[in-house]
């Protein structure tokens, strides 16, 4: 059904720097730090994150025969996705 | 009391004339400057701004998903909104997550081990965040990556100041929002 096969395909991507911020609000100790690489790691998980649900929800929209995808078809996938990553 | 705006100098008069009491209480009930305050970048905070960078990628990443199938589809507002939403609450758990992971293994800074602990129970993307850290620690000399689009945002470094992967602050898709 794709006609981007693999996740490498999608240009756009997460910006590291905006999810290394979000990463240290949440740190309670000031020691705490985290290299680069890490936070790469860490965008690639969350890259697949918004690919998946993007992906899934496109497929329930399509099931229903829609080509916009609306808040229901999201709704509906977001457990088993939650539960996934 | 409050700082000096040209927009306050046409109630200026106003608030003299009439009670002082009832424009006081107005300003006290509310947590913002009374009338005419426009949002600018310099009143959001520093979460919003955040949130605001989420939903433009993942704005960005949705339309590309969808136009990229064979039957094109598009997300709409609020759709995205709630992926952006979902990633948003993600992400503050997984800080929370790795620190925790750190902390118990006795350090202070977070390594990949940590998040493939995190990923643990999805075996396929544990196999991924795994071939991407060995990758990250072999090549780390080379500076030979599989992605290279993650690549252009962490090496540019500041002297390129046209990319834009790096910036927190550059809302290219700005003007979506603020339609309305």
């Amino acid at each position: 059904m794709n006609a981007k096969d693999t996740v490498s395909d999608i240009s756009a991507t997460v910006r590291l720097e905006a999810i290394k911020h979000i990463l240290k609000q949440q740190f309670k100790d000031q020691r705490t730090r985290i290299g680069d690489d890490t936070v790469r790691l860490v965008g690639e998980v969350v890259q697949l994150l918004i690919v998946e649900a993007a992906a899934r929800s496109c497929n329930q929209a399509l099931l229903a025969g829609l080509s916009v995808v609306e808040m229901e078809h999201v709704e509906r996938v977001l457990p088993k996705l939650l539960l996934d990553f | 009391m409050l700082p000096f705006s040209p927009y306050y100098l046409p109630y200026l008069s106003l608030t003299v004339d009439i009670s002082f009491k009832l424009v006081d209480t107005f300003r006290y009930c509310r947590a913002l400057p009374p009338i005419m305050s426009f949002p600018n970048f310099d009143s959001l905070t520093e979460s919003d701004k955040l949130k605001l960078t989420v939903l433009c990628d993942v704005k960005k990443i949705c339309n590309e998903v969808g136009s990229g199938l064979t039957q094109k589809v598009t997300f709409d507002k609020q759709s995205v909104e709630l992926i952006a939403e979902m990633v948003w609450r993600k992400v503050q758990d997984y800080g929370t997550d790795l620190e925790l992971f750190a902390r118990h293994a006795k350090h202070t800074t977070i390594n990949a081990d940590d998040v493939r602990l995190l990923v643990r129970k999805n075996e396929s993307l544990k196999e991924r965040i795994t071939k991407i850290s060995e990758e990250l620690s072999s090549g780390s000399s080379k500076k030979k990556r599989k992605d290279k689009d993650f690549d252009a945002g962490l090496e540019a470094g500041p002297s390129d100041a046209g990319n834009d992967n790096n910036l927190i602050g550059n809302f290219d898709m700005m003007d979506d929002f603020l339609d309305d």
